[in-house]
């Protein structure tokens, strides 16, 4: 099985390293997958890319667009917008770096904001991608370490390795 | 009297380890992951560092049940001693020879 990650422009990570880490590729936003949404109006690269931001409407028009994914930032639920990732056939993606690069109380919030986020998912077979989304080579994780933070979301180990497997390849 | 099942953990820190400070760098390790598992589950992880690979590499072992939550657990520390490091989980096994091996064909 092979596995994939998707981390932050700004992340400068080596190739050698992703190699270590147990991945088949690494990609990188705006140089391998694009952004789109706020702060990033014209994608830097084709492709149906991951929609970013906080405003809800604006998202979903990127969804209705034709967005391949959704990462969205808070974790929190619109009814509104799941429906439309669930009807568009599009995926959510789930920064793990909001776990790993916050401390103490932010991150157990943060936890349980994304498990009611990957259960309300779940309930609507949304397609979830656990991915780094690491700003620095420090928030990277091994395939291992993104497996047992998908398991902390309430994801079984086969849909978690299925997940960092086929679904984040989907980006390739 | 059956004997504990163990899992070893071949693991990377993104800062290197001076060989000085290779017991006060397991000490403080302990301590993080005594904070991020809880002191009511450190028991069964029962993490120990057996050996150190390299400047950089180590080998943990945990119980086999204690193994997911030590995976999590490095996952989560992100500095040791007031300065900034990651830990990657690289591989594991259920021997310390095999990592041995790996590393021995790696370095």
């Amino acid at each position: 099985m092979e596995y994939y990650d998707i981390v932050s422009e700004t992340c400068g990570f080596d190739s050698a390293l992703a190699k270590r880490l147990g991945f088949a590729e690494i990609f990188t936003i705006n140089k391998d997958v694009a952004a789109i949404g706020t702060g990033h109006k014209q994608p830097k690269v084709p492709g149906r890319g991951i929609a970013f931001g906080r405003d809800t409407q604006q998202l979903i028009s990127l969804v209705k667009g034709g967005a391949g994914a959704v990462s969205i930032t808070g974790s929190f639920i619109d009814e509104k917008l799941m429906e439309a990732i669930a009807s568009n056939d599009s995926i959510l993606c789930m920064p793990m770096s909001a776990i790993t690069a916050s401390t103490g109380i932010e991150r157990s919030k943060n936890i349980f904001r994304m498990r009611r986020l990957f259960r309300k998912a779940s309930k609507m077979k949304i397609r979830v991608a656990f991915v780094s989304m690491a700003k620095t080579p420090r928030h990277m994780n091994s395939y291992m370490q993104l497996i047992e933070l998908a398991k902390l979301l309430g994801a079984d180990e086969r849909y978690a390795r299925y997940s960092i497997s086929k679904i984040n390849g989907e980006f390739k | 009297m059956m004997r504990d099942k163990r899992r070893y953990i071949l693991v990377e820190s993104a800062e290197g380890i001076a060989g000085a400070e290779q017991d006060a760098f397991a000490e403080a390790l302990y301590g993080e992951l005594l904070k991020a598992v809880g002191e009511i589950n450190y028991p069964s992880v029962n993490p120990k560092i057996m050996k150190f690979v390299d400047g950089k590499r180590f080998i943990i072992r945990s119980s086999l049940s204690g193994q997911d939550t030590l995976v999590l657990a490095l996952s989560l520390i992100k500095s040791l001693n007031g300065k900034e490091t990651a830990f990657y989980t690289l591989k594991s096994s259920g021997t310390i020879k095999t990592l041995d091996d790996l590393t021995e064909n790696t370095v």
